[in-house]
């Protein structure tokens, strides 16, 4: 009798023994190999398309387009006026939002500017513009940059900062990029 | 008997035998084979318990992808918005968890339901009754808090009439409204606090119970109905914990998540307006089913003029608290048989008069909204 139990709750799944199988054969009353391996498989498939049927919105859910619709419309940005009040004076920089990105902008002479992406293009850190050494540097692993070109001139930025065009008008500056 | 052979699993080798040395996994199926569960015709009460603890897991992940993106305060409601109509299967997220809340207390109060009518609370299982109790109570504290994170109207006012009901109280008045409310007024500063306790402080204390509770269980064993207990003749029938509980109870959860799964797509959870203070309260506002019963006997005996109405509100429910905290005592070996017999007879009342409370309570809701 206790046999029979066992044979009929062998499988979590109802219908995973399908056919009573033998009553008195002791431990291994193994079904042919190929039923076994057949029935594995068909589990294996169920438990991945379950998997799938809960991770696949889970992902879809995180990585929702939603969270970064905002960044990708400020991507697109190209073009941005500086206003007049709003420019550094001689000799200093100013960091601001260029689209998604942090810019600076550094001001060489009273029409000289130039304006870089600020984001080091090693690791990807805020560079900061120390005009009493006259470069720019990355804290995060010393990368140093020439401030008037933006080229990586010392450590271990593969890269020079990418540059803006900088246009000077009336009401201030345009910074524009290809 | 079957226990040593199915214990020493012949060892697949590779993978499993390298855990099985270090975890020693073929002990813990030894062990869990050697834990035997009563099985006669109430056995599918026994999984009950595990099938909430099924619902609480779908809750840990659910909120803590909805976590993702609400954000608590000001911008609750349009984060819940987004969270519904803007992310991709925010809908499906937020629908199950709310419908798996619901399923995890429907099936703790059917615990409970079949816990006291086996007497399961005697000695020496009066604190496993305890912790069930009180998680059954954190569990309607979670409910009832999670409905106020949205913002939005419905949840506000259902809030407010609940955290309303103890004003007049002078201890627990003051208590509900220095500690819950924060302020004079449900608003955002409630909504935070009941954040607080719906993502840290309750969930807490359901895994610190709920640890106690299944370790009470395993030392005790489950309890078995009176009518096996009385027929010594006929020892008990058992099914081994590991595999064959186990295995139905992962057959259980398996249905479940389906249940879950399809609830939630086919009757998404719906947004309301947002809250707005100065809107009167909607023709119909109720709290959800499971506090509809309290509420109505507290609706019903306020008809009754005077302060008798509110006297008998509030004790009648007192009373319940006290019947289920009092039943290991009550029904004590040694007690006299007619207090023995009260509990489940008084239980039995309990639970009528809740279910036609319920039924009352919406079907006055549903008298109130005919035209």
């Amino acid at each position: 009798m206790a046999r029979r139990k066992r044979s009929k709750n062998r499988g979590p799944r109802p219908g995973a023994q399908p056919s009573a199988a033998p009553v008195e054969p002791d431990e291994p009353a193994e079904p042919p190999l190929e039923r076994r391996t057949l029935l594995e498989l068909g589990l294996s498939a169920c438990g991945l398309a379950y998997m799938g049927a809960i991770g696949y919105p889970i992902y879809r859910y995180l990585a929702s387009p939603g969270e970064h619709a905002g960044d990708v419309e400020a991507g697109a940005v190209h073009e941005l006026l500086l206003a007049e009040s709003d420019l550094p004076e001689v000799g200093a920089g100013l960091v601001f939002r260029f689209g998604a990105r942090p810019a600076i902008l550094i001001r060489h002479g009273e029409h000289d500017f130039v304006c870089l992406d600020a984001v080091c293009t090693h690791m990807g850190c805020t560079v900061r513009y120390e005009p009493e050494k006259s470069r720019i540097h990355c804290a995060c692993h010393g990368g140093t940059f020439d401030p008037a070109t933006g080229a990586n001139v010392k450590g271990p930025p593969p890269r020079p900062l990418e540059r803006y065009q900088v246009e000077v008008r009336a009401d201030g500056v345009v910074i524009s990029r290809s | 008997m079957a226990s040593s052979s199915r214990g020493a699993r012949p060892s697949r080798g590779g993978l499993f035998a390298w855990l099985d040395e270090r975890l020693g996994l073929t002990d813990w199926a030894a062990a869990g084979s050697r834990v035997r569960i009563p099985d006669h015709r109430a056995t599918l009460g026994y999984h009950l318990g595990g099938l909430a603890l099924f619902f609480f897991a779908i809750q840990c992940v659910t909120g803590a992808l909805l976590l993702a993106y609400y954000s608590p305060g000001a911008g609750a409601y349009e984060s819940v918005r987004r969270i519904t109509f803007d992310i991709e299967f925010g809908w499906l997220v937020r629908s199950v968890h709310g419908w798996a809340a619901g399923l995890m207390l429907l099936c703790l109060v059917a615990h409970t339901v079949s816990a006291g009518l086996m007497r399961a609370y005697r000695r020496p299982r009066e604190l496993t009754w305890y912790t069930g109790l009180a998680m059954l109570g954190v569990v309607v504290a979670l409910a009832f808090t999670g409905n106020l994170l949205p913002q939005d109207q419905a949840g506000r006012m259902a809030a407010k009439l609940a955290l309303h009901a103890p004003s007049h109280n002078p201890v627990l008045g003051p208590l509900v409204e220095g500690l819950l409310v924060a302020g004079d007024e449900v608003g955002p500063a409630t909504a935070r606090r009941f954040f607080v306790s719906h993502v840290v402080v309750l969930p807490t204390m359901l895994v610190a119970l709920l640890v106690l509770h299944l370790m009470l269980v395993l030392r005790h064993g489950l309890s078995k109905p009176p009518e096996v207990l009385e027929a010594p003749d006929a020892p008990p029938r058992t099914i081994p914990l590991w595999p064959r509980f186990l295995a139905r109870d992962a057959a259980l959860w398996l249905v479940a998540l389906n249940v879950v799964g399809l609830l939630a797509a086919l009757l998404p959870r719906e947004l309301g307006p947002p809250a707005d203070p100065l809107a009167p309260a909607p023709p119909g506002i109720h709290l959800d089913w499971y506090l509809m019963a309290p509420m109505h006997w507290l609706r019903v005996t306020a008809r009754i003029p005077g302060n008798r109405g509110a006297a008998l509100g509030v004790g009648g429910l007192a009373l319940v608290v006290a019947l289920l905290l009092a039943a290991p005592w009550l029904d004590r070996e040694g007690a006299p048989e007619w207090r023995r017999k009260a509990v489940p007879i008084l239980g039995l009342l309990v639970l009528v008069a809740a279910g036609v409370l319920t039924i009352w309570g919406y079907l006055e809701l549903w008298w109130v909204s005919l035209p």
